[in-house]
């Protein structure tokens, strides 16, 4: 540090904030070293005197009082490397969007602007000088599992890329037959059996341990693509009467033709397979049959037609003569007689309704293999229903939890066969991106204190992004490629020896020292965390329309919600403010998988111990919001200053009522699911 | 003449997606915008979230959006449509037509002086727009129109960006290869007038429903019908109706009814949401699971009603309940219109298979996203991948040396 202090900017967006904020009172923020006020500091010519004064100034720490635009925030990024500043070094507080537009009184505007800039500075005192960037050269080879239509597709469209693709085909990894090709590391090579064991690394760099017929090898790769398909049962032909969709789709692929089927009848029952992809066979398989000269009844409920050209296909197959009976409630009755299958189904306005046919044919729904292992190895995650991976939005349709690995074809969810061949493409340029070689600088997000680290793991086990790894020594590392910055490691270390490059867990406390003093409030403080993803932008947003909350609201922005401490949300407490609010994704929508939930435990085992300190632990409240949410948020922040208006002993009371009025809707269903949250978690 | 080597048409969800990834492979980019905001329709809808997300896909297009400035990021004009399109793999040429925007969306910060002093309220702040950050002004209301030399904005403007010069200026653009996202255009729900879209009030459709939400919160359902609580959903308004031109499904609107239904019925007391169905597509992600668990407010009903029209206690449809094979009447206050996905508008002469999808483009260009035929958000993202995936090929299929790549 040099000896002026921090240096801070002052835009007054064109004189726009001129009688919305006191600029000399934002100026006299103490602490500070220089100031400038400036008009235009997101316009070129702005940007560029900003610079040249900053470097006059000599400050190492920046602070640019100005609006929430991206514009701003490039601006700083252009200052600070004209500047030579540590872009760490600086930051941009929005006194705009966040103060002067959602504050109509002057003086409360500016005295939370005041605070925000105090604790701005604050907490870039504290930050970390930035590591160098850490250098990857990602290997530039894909693996495939599972050589099924997604997964060819993907790579075929990989060696149009120019990519080395390995592919690997789990479901005859059993099977005695040598493989023809046995190099997997040649470029070309067509599908080797064999199972994956393990991945190790990180994206870009992953080491693939396989098990083939050679033995056990370690491929290095730099992205995986997960594509395997049901196991192929080839049923006895001729005699059997009873299939399955996927059984028949087989069958005839390799028969080529069908002559036991001529003049037959089959019976396609998908009243439990409402799926595109199970119409797709049913239909082509029922046309072909019809075609031939047999008969084709097709048993449903509702018919997924939610695929390309499967509406028109349908169509097609009514009038070829495919015969389709809709059915309601009651599953269909299945009988025999002489030696042929009876269905009988109950058809509304028609009544009992009986067929008789020599083939029934079951929809399957795709059901996926066994997938455990194979989580197992790339460390993902499945559903209930033994897909994978998890339904989560940042995910849909081919990612996973794990960077430089995806999931595509009819094991993550049952689809059609140009949905398949269009997963597998997309996922082919994903992981283009994360095995492209080439030298990849990637920024250091999170250090570790050897010296404070007591190599307990929690890091390793709470990582969402399976960044933490054991290295040398032994010591904890975190691979930059993998790691996304959300700080729960941070968060969670219990010997605080994980530091996050931007607002760590000490950053925030400090942060949160400065916002608690300083000019008073129109009330005591209320503490908002707000997930820079979601909270932070819906905030943004009641800055834009200019829709007021109440001036004594002070937003912290954070990364992720997951990186809030039991002590972040006492601290405030017992500093004196009302309530504390922790405002972030849905557990669906975090880019983090974990923060809402990290976020609610956090809540509650602070509200123990505040109980303990004799602080008010009901003050302490979670609540989700969409970044698009402004409503929700608007009434939220409402609702929890009308909380905190009642005071004291009026608070749960007040707490009701707003849940009566549905206002709270959000935080009261956070509440709700804590409960089942950490049951879990202790289960 | 501007040059890139990938032109991106149309700024949806499947454009950004494929203008970032392609970006990010060292090519230069250029994305061009016929609206005045980016994002497409998506930008635009509401969130549906109730306890927890339901996965439809709208914070996609907000983070979308939001990496727009990650560098290297692709160039972004708004406001310009593409009239023609021509040329080969490797030198296509693409005229531009660029509306003057009244504002220079470089140099406008949204401070909204100038909205403060226009004495007509010509100029729009866009509030909801994430990118540009920019107003815009509409020459039509303009003082200036009708001869009046007003100039207060300007005056006002404290970083020079109003350009009070009405009018169109156009360019060409060099590509090496073409990326096709225009995403699609929603059923006109007027075209079917049994259903009294346009003429019955309280007959809304779920792009309104969208819109509404996310402009005006559950506040809007109060414009449209105060006090109604009775709400109804018809699926299948310009989808799967060969009768009205539109073969097809259109896949996204089963999921969207219920997501609205729900969220809905999650933030109105005492609504309750009646859905006419014909067959339930389930197959989007965490789609199933919601039609499995209804909540008590949501009902089902296997049907497409025949007609709707004003009655005395609110909108009377008619409908055949098909689980019972009987006719039936119904009274609710709303009714919302699942409105299906037409093609694109069209684009620089490009080949329109049935209903207006692109298919069968020449060797270059690529569609990505709706504009191939209905897509979800998710899968419009996807798809954006997969039309880089296919434009890079293209590349390397050239072999010869492509502007601004490198």
């Amino acid at each position: 540090m040099s000896g002026t202090g921090p240096a801070l900017i002052i835009c007054t967006c064109g004189g726009a904030l001129a009688g919305r904020l006191v600029f000399d009172r934002l100026a006299a923020t103490p602490g500070f070293g220089p100031v400038m006020v400036t008009q235009d500091f997101c316009m070129p010519e702005g940007w560029r005197r900003a610079a040249v004064w900053c470097r006059q100034a000599g400050a190492d720490v920046l602070v640019v009082a100005a609006c929430g635009t991206p514009a701003a925030t490039e601006a700083l990024g252009r200052v600070a490397t004209a500047a030579g500043l540590d872009a760490h070094r600086a930051t941009v507080v929005d006194v705009r969007e966040a103060c002067a537009w959602v504050h109509p009184e002057p003086r409360w505007a500016t005295a939370k602007g005041v605070r925000l800039i105090a604790a701005a500075a604050a907490g870039l005192t504290e930050a970390v000088r930035t590591p160098p960037p850490a250098e990857i050269i990602p290997s530039g080879r894909v693996l495939v599992v599972g050589p099924s239509r997604a997964g060819l597709a993907a790579a075929g469209r990989l060696r149009e890329l120019g990519c080395q693709v390995v592919v690997l085909d789990p479901s005859r990894s059993d099977s005695s037959r040598a493989s023809p090709a046995g190099d997997p590391t040649s470029p070309d090579s067509v599908p080797i059996p064999g199972r994956l064991l393990e991945v190790t690394g990180q994206a870009g760099d992953f080491t693939a341990r396989v098990e083939t017929a050679e033995g056990i090898l370690d491929l290095r790769v730099g992205a995986v693509i997960v594509a395997v398909e049901p196991p192929a049962h080839v049923p006895p032909p001729d005699t059997s009467s009873l299939l399955t969709l996927l059984a028949m789709e087989r069958w005839i692929a390799t028969a080529g033709t069908t002559p036991s089927l001529h003049g037959k009848t089959v019976a396609f029952l998908l009243e439990d397979c409402p799926w595109p992809s199970a119409t797709e066979s049913a239909l082509s398989l029922a046309l072909s049959l019809v075609r031939q000269g047999g008969r084709s009844l097709i048993y449903y409920r509702d018919l997924g037609v939610a695929g390309r050209g499967l509406e028109e296909r349908f169509r097609e197959a009514r009038h070829a003569g495919v015969t389709f009976i809709r059915m309601e409630s009651d599953p269909p009755r299945i009988g025999e007689r002489d030696g042929r299958w009876v269905v009988e189904v109950d058809v509304p306005g028609l009544g009992l309704f009986a067929e008789t046919a020599d083939v029934l044919v079951r929809g399957d729904a795709a059901r996926p293999p066994d997938l455990g292992d194979l989580a197992e190895a790339l460390r993902v995650d499945l559903r209930p229903d033994g897909r994978g991976p998890g339904e989560r939005m940042p995910l849909e349709p081919v990612f996973t939890e794990r960077p430089g690995v995806f999931w595509i074809g009819p094991s993550r969810s049952p689809c059609t066969v140009d949905q398949a061949i269009r997963h597998g493409e997309a996922a082919a340029m994903a992981a283009l991106a994360a095995a492209a070689p080439g030298r990849r600088a990637v920024s250091v997000q999170a250090i570790v204190d050897t010296g404070r680290c007591a190599l307990c793991l929690t890091c390793l086990r709470v990582c969402p992004h399976r960044a933490v790894t054991i290295g040398d020594g032994p010591a904890i590392e975190v691979l930059p490629a993998a790691c996304q910055g959300c700080g729960v490691c941070a968060a969670a270390c219990p010997a605080g020896a994980i530091q996050m490059v931007e607002a760590p867990g000490r950053r925030l406390l400090a942060e949160l020292d400065a916002l608690l003093s300083g000019p008073a409030l129109d009330g005591d403080p209320i503490i908002m965390f707000a997930c820079a993803n979601s909270a932070v932008p819906a905030a943004r947003t009641l800055g834009r329309l200019r829709h007021a909350y109440a001036d004594r609201i002070l937003l912290v922005s954070v990364p992720c919600l997951g990186r809030i401490e039991p002590e972040h949300c006492l601290r405030p407490l017992a500093a004196g403010a009302r309530r504390v609010l922790l405002c972030g994704c849905y557990d669906r929508s975090c880019q983090h998988l974990v923060g809402p939930r990290r976020a609610r435990m956090a809540a509650e085992r602070a509200a123990v111990v505040a109980g303990a300190l004799g602080l008010d632990g009901g003050a302490i409240q979670t609540a989700s919001v969409a970044p698009v949410d402004w409503h929700r948020l608007a009434a939220l922040l409402d609702a929890v200053a009308a909380v905190a208006e009642e005071g004291g002993a009026g608070d749960r009371a007040a707490r009701g009522e707003a849940a009566g009025e549905r206002a709270a809707e959000g935080s009261a269903a956070g509440e709700r699911t804590v409960k089942v949250g950490t049951g879990k978690v202790a289960a | 003449m501007l040059t890139c080597t990938a032109l991106v048409v149309g700024s949806g969800v499947a454009g950004l997606t494929a203008a970032q990834a392609l970006a990010a492979r060292g090519l230069s980019v250029m994305v061009v915008e016929q609206g005045s905001v980016v994002g497409g329709h998506a930008a635009g809808y509401a969130c549906k979230a109730g306890a927890d997300c339901v996965l439809c896909g709208v914070c996609l297009a907000a983070q979308g959006i939001r990496s727009l400035r990650a560098a290297p990021g692709p160039v972004v004009r708004v406001d310009t449509s593409v009239v023609a399109l021509e040329g080969s793999p490797g030198r296509f040429t693409a005229r531009l037509v660029q509306r003057a925007r009244g504002i220079d969306v470089a140099r406008c910060t949204a401070c909204g002086l100038c909205v403060r002093v226009c004495p007509v309220g010509a100029i729009s702040p866009l509030p909801w727009a994430e990118e540009p950050r920019a107003c815009v002004l509409d020459f039509d209301a303009c003082l200036r129109a009708s001869g009046n030399p007003c100039a207060l904005c300007r005056e006002a403007c404290p970083f020079g960006a109003v350009r009070l010069e009405p009018g169109t200026r156009e360019d060409t653009v060099t590509a090496a290869v073409v990326v096709v996202a225009t995403g699609f255009t929603p059923f006109p729900a007027s075209a079917k007038s049994r259903f009294g879209y346009g003429r019955l009030p309280g007959v809304i459709t779920t792009m309104d429903l969208e819109q509404g939400l996310r402009q005006q919160g559950t506040a809007y359902l109060e414009h449209q019908a105060p006090a109604g609580r009775r709400l109804a959903f018809v699926h299948c308004v310009g989808s799967r109706d060969v009768a009205a031109g539109r073969g097809w499904c259109s896949q996204v609107c089963c999921p969207t009814a219920l997501r609205l239904a729900r969220r809905l019925a999650g933030d109105v007391p005492d609504l309750e949401a009646t859905l006419f169905f014909m067959d339930l597509q389930r197959c989007a992600p965490g789609i199933a699971r919601l039609f499995r668990v209804l909540p008590p407010e949501i009902h089902l009903v296997r049907g497409l009603p025949a007609e709707v029209r004003a009655g005395t206690g609110g909108l009377v449809v008619t409908y055949e309940d098909l689980a019972t094979a009987t006719r039936c009447q119904g009274e609710f206050d709303v009714i919302v219109l699942a409105v299906g996905m037409d093609g694109p508008p069209s684009v620089g002469g490009l080949p329109e298979g049935t209903g207006g999808f692109l298919t069968d483009l020449p060797r270059g260009v690529v569609a990505a996203g709706a504009c191939g035929g209905p897509v979800s958000i998710a899968e419009a993202a996807a798809e954006g991948l997969r039309a880089a995936g296919a434009a890079l090929k293209t590349l390397e299929e050239l072999a010869c040396p492509v502007p601004g790549r490198h």
